[in-house]
């Protein structure tokens, strides 16, 4: 009879792994560091107080760089402005503050986010879609929690069983290993934008009339890696097709009609 | 009234595209985690780091500091907390403030503005404990020296002892020769893709509302209630689906289906008046919820010189979850080893005792794979003694048969397949012109094929059960069945849809099944896979009869006639008409309008009765006997379901319960460091699902013998949906034992195994 004990254990003994949490916190300030260098510091709102207290800032702001400063607090925040005037620096003070420059009028606003966030543009679907998230978000909780697109499903959140596989120009990704502070210029595509209810793709229609779907959980990242495999590889093979989904996980199982459904997909 | 009967329009005959396919393949069918609600905030979990002791110190005050971090719960909190300190999840504790009885336990939750910060403040809460010795092992867990998990009770969970005749006298009769072995099955988990997941919102008047993926809404309800204070009614559990539950979404042990964190959520949602979401990490799955229990079998058989056993005796130890037993210990499983065989004299006793290992509960046909692993295997060995076939193995021994009342009970079993599932695979795989017995003198070198075959009887999907629903005319004439039982993907949904509209003579778009709404259906129970064929099936067989009845009273009422003159079309013409004169006639539409004709069933269970389903399965492997890499290249399996309903559903149900089966026999196992009693194996890399690549070529049949009433009002189904992993798992380690003369005693037979059973390791 074995019986076991240990002693004096605590908890620092016991963290023997790097969860994928702190591999990704860990990864995530370099990338936040990294896009800014790259971006020219154009990418990240900061705010110098620690309050998780949310206040919009509006600005009207024209021209490159203005500054305007408010009767009472000081605040500094480097904030990511959509449109067509680019980037602007502004040190703000107050709660509202218009300031008119020379030439051109951009409006936006945006939210004093905590330390470590940043306001990104992600082109999903073909659409710009502007959120800010905390640098440590990976692409996926982005997908999901910041613009509703949950066809991207998270199963395992550690980059094992495939389902949240989304398109990157056109390579297929696994998008829960993947910050979102970092796709910011790619071309995302979703489930969403490869095909809907109502408009399925043709590899979604072939795996569906050879019964190829079951609890759906997997579903989703199988068809985002069918449908770049199948545009690299029309005619492949049922070997093919197998090393082509072997990052895939189905835990229903249901391999068989998944195999029989891509190898009848029509282009 | 009863039920037509064949031909069918559409049991056994639709084949047409799944229901919520558009909808499941596109990622909009929404499942547990794809519940959000406005201002949501976001639940996280710090799970124990030890198997067993107390907590020292807990100093959450780093955690409670961080911007964004709104609440913050201990078990101090818990046990400080008047009202806190008094529920009970099943016989968890809402947190364990009093000791922690395995690694992975739920200790503190975090609720916060945002998923990661609410994980970085788990990570900042600082725990230190008193660890105390702790038992793992089954056969240690009740054992007079055995750390008490519980204590002061006993490690004891559950015994069982199944006698039948006198197996120690038959067991030294002359000619007669024993065989025993020991054999240990593995911990196992679910490995769902889909982690559990719930948006939990609770509204100032106390109305509780639970976004989720469970095959157990109605009970989730009830749990939370009774956790909350408040009454089931004013708890609305939203479920379309269990996201692939395989048990893992239907109990959380002890009866209860709630998990602790999901009370915490609603607790907080209300003090905070806010919804609350989490979604849990797959290694918090393996963790927090459900496995498939680890049991050691010890098995003699004393047979004679044809190869009929005179008499079997078996020791089972299981463990059970630190709290509550669990139907798949070994006091759950021992029954398995008398369903298939009539053996003269046997005694079988089960010892489960509570460990500190992970909680256990339900997974696909949770009492029965691994006993029929183990007797097969058993007398797969007893056969290879002999010298003879495995067939004629199974040939010199009593297989139940149609008509047998079961040896023990004396229970009438309502319908027997056992032989004929035999007789099929045995036909479909060629089995007795394949096999050839282990040659020991020949050199075991390079890949070497082998076969094996198995049977197995189980009780899930086979028996009624008592349960009440309904079904509702719209006014259009189309239906709307009243029960509440989630989909839980295999094809539950579109089976249930087929039974209404073949019963009431509708196309099948004229039915409608929006369940897993605790608001809008009966409950008739949790949506358990195979066994809601007969619990739900049934029941709605019985209230479409019901329905029709009230619709011919009306009808004849409408005609000016008497409903025994009248004909009720049944071809989807949706019109009942005068015998005698078919142009007279009304439209189910005409029947539509107020007072609603709303059909009731409610299924008796026939006493003394009880049902099984049989499968059969032939396995053929390549074994690599330089690495001890084992390929299934060929499963044929065979199963006794009454009837065919959702054609495709039974087919990919047989296939992906094979796959799952291939997992379990060959590399799945959750088991956790000897030492100190953590778990190792936290990720899909770790215990792998068979992949796209480990998919054999897998040729499939059915036995269909249609159950009648009162037995059944489903058409005659019987629940086919987990007894499909349960043949090929034997079937797989007597083909491994048929192409290199090694016996694997410890599931999952691993190549290590192999090689250190062929002396090469």
């Amino acid at each position: 009879m074995t019986i076991m004990t240990t002693e004096g254990q605590d908890e620092s003994k016991n963290a023997s792994k790097v969860s994928r949490r702190n591999f990704v916190i860990g990864v995530g300030a370099g990338v936040v560091v990294a896009a800014i260098a790259g971006a020219g510091a154009e990418s990240l709102l900061t705010k110098s107080t620690s309050s998780t207290t949310t206040s919009t800032v509006t600005s009207t702001v024209a021209g490159p760089t203005t500054t305007v400063t408010g009767p009472t607090t000081t605040k500094t925040s480097t904030a990511t402005v959509t449109g067509p005037a680019s980037t602007v620096t502004s040190t703000v003070a107050g709660p509202t503050t218009t300031v008119t420059g020379p030439t051109t009028t951009v409006t936006s606003t945006s939210t004093v986010l905590p330390p470590s966030s940043s306001i990104i543009t992600l082109n999903v679907n073909g659409v710009n879609r502007t959120t800010n998230v905390d640098n440590r978000w990976s692409l996926a909780d982005t997908l999901r929690y910041k613009f509703n697109l949950i066809g991207t499903k998270v199963g395992c959140d550690r980059g094992e069983d495939g389902a949240c596989a989304v398109l990157v120009d056109g390579i297929p990704m696994l998008s829960c290993m993947m910050l979102a502070v970092e796709y910011q210029g790619h071309s995302i595509t979703t489930i969403e934008g490869i095909g809907t209810p109502g408009n399925l793709s043709n590899v979604q229609t072939s795996l569906i009339n050879n019964d190829g779907v079951q609890c759906g959980g997997c579903m989703p990242g199988i068809v985002v890696v069918a449908t770049a495999f199948h545009k690299a590889n029309p005619s492949a093979t049922d070997a093919q097709w197998r090393a082509a989904l072997a990052g895939n996980l189905c835990r229903c199982g249901n391999w068989a009609n998944i195999l029989q459904g891509l190898e009848a997909v029509k282009s | 009234m009863s039920l037509q009967g064949p031909p069918y329009r559409l049991v056994g005959q639709w084949a047409g595209v799944r229901l919520e396919a558009p909808a499941r393949i596109s990622g909009q069918f929404k499942l547990g985690a794809d519940w959000n609600l406005p201002n949501q905030a976001y639940l996280k979990v710090k799970l124990s780091t030890i198997p067993s002791g107390t907590i020292a110190s807990m100093d959450a005050s780093a955690a409670r500091a961080m911007p964004g971090v709104l609440a913050v719960v201990t078990p101090s909190d818990v046990q400080n907390n008047a009202a806190w300190s008094k529920i009970k999840v099943g016989t968890y504790p809402l947190l364990p403030y009093d000791r922690i009885r395995h690694a992975g336990e739920v200790i503190a939750a975090v609720v916060a503005e945002d998923p990661y910060v609410a994980e970085e403040a788990c990570q900042a809460i600082n725990v230190t404990y008193n660890p105390s010795p702790f038992v793992l092992a089954p056969e240690d867990a009740i054992a007079s020296s055995a750390p008490l998990v519980n204590p002061p009770a006993s490690n004891e969970s559950a015994t069982v002892t199944y006698k039948f005749g006198d197996a120690a006298t038959a067991m030294t009769q002359p000619g007669i020769t024993q065989l025993s072995s020991r054999y240990e099955s593995a911990l196992i988990q679910h490995n769902n893709i889909m982690p559990h997941a719930f948006t939990i919102s609770v509204d100032t008047t106390g109305r509780v509302e639970m976004y989720t993926a469970t095959q157990a809404s109605k009970t989730h309800a009830s749990d939370l209630a009774t956790a909350l204070g408040v009454s089931a009614s004013r708890v609305r559990v939203y479920s379309l689906s269990s996201d692939g539950g395989f048990g893992d979404k239907g109990d959380a042990g002890g009866g209860y289906t709630a998990f602790p964190p999901e009370i915490l959520a609603a607790i907080l949602s209300q003090q905070l008046g806010r919804p609350v979401h989490h979604r849990w990490t797959h290694e918090e799955n393996l963790l927090v919820s459900l496995h498939r229990s680890k049991v050691v079998f010890y098995i003699t058989t004393g047979y004679n010189s044809s190869g009929t056993v005179m008499a079997l005796t078996a020791q089972g130890y299981g463990t059970g979850s630190p709290y509550t037993s669990s139907s798949s210990n070994a006091s759950g499983a021992l029954n398995n080893f008398i369903w298939t065989y009539k053996f003269p004299n046997f005694t079988l006793n089960g010892n489960d005792g509570h460990a500190n290992t992970y909680r256990q509960g339900p997974m696909r046909n949770p009492a029965s794979p691994h006993p029929a692993w183990a007797l097969s295997s058993h007398l797969d060995m007893v056969a290879a003694a002999l010298g003879i076939n495995p067939v004629t193995m199974m040939q010199a021994n009593n297989m139940y048969t149609q008509g047998d009342k079961d040896q023990l009970t004396g229970y009438r079993i309502i319908s027997i397949g056992q032989p004929d599932c035999l007789n099929r695979v045995l036909t479909l795989s060629g089995f007795m012109s394949k096999w050839k017995a282990f040659n020991k003198s020949t050199p075991l070198t390079g890949v070497v094929h082998g076969i094996g075959i198995a049977n197995h009887a189980t009780g899930n999907g086979g028996t009624a059960a008592a349960e009440t629903g309904a079904i509702m005319m719209a006014a259009d004439g189309s239906f709307n069945i009243l029960i509440d039982n989630n989909s839980v993907g295999g094809g539950g949904r579109e089976r249930n849809i087929i039974i209404a509209a073949e019963a009431l003579g509708l196309p099948l778009g004229m039915v409608t099944m929006d369940n897993g709404d605790t608001d809008c259906g009966i409950d008739t129970g949790n949506t358990v896979g195979s066994g809601a064929t007969k619990h739900v099936g049934d029941v709605i067989g019985l209230a479409c009869l019901d329905a029709k009845s009230q619709m011919l009273a009306r009808a004849a009422t409408l005609l000016n006639t008497t409903t025994d003159k009248l004909t009720y079309a049944l071809d989807g013409t949706m019109q009942i008409y005068v015998t005698a004169t078919p142009t007279q006639s009304v439209t189910f539409a005409q029947l539509g309008g107020y007072p609603r004709i709303v059909g009731r069933g409610t299924m008796t269970l026939p006493p003394s009765t009880t049902g099984r389903v049989y499968n059969s399965a032939v396995s053929e492997v390549d074994v690599d006997t330089d690495t001890g890499l084992v390929t299934v290249t060929d499963v044929y399996q065979v199963e006794d379901i009454g009837q065919k309903i959702f054609n495709s559903g039974c087919d990919t149900q047989m296939k992906s319960g094979i796959l799952m089966a291939l997992g379990m026999a060959l590399q799945e196992e959750q088991w956790p460091d000897v030492p100190t009693g953590m778990q190792l194996m936290t990720s899909h890399l770790d215990i792998k699902n068979p992949l796209v690549t480990q998919m054999p070529n897998m040729v499939v049949d059915f036995i269909q013998n249609p159950e009648l009433p009162p037995d059944s009002y489903n058409f005659g189904a019987k629940g086919m949906g987990e007894p499909p992993i349960n043949p090929s798992v034997p079937a797989t380690a007597n083909a491994i034992y048929n192409a290199v003369g090694a016996r694997i005693y410890n599931l999952p037979m691993t190549c290590d195994k192999i090689l250190k059973a062929l002396g090469k390791a």
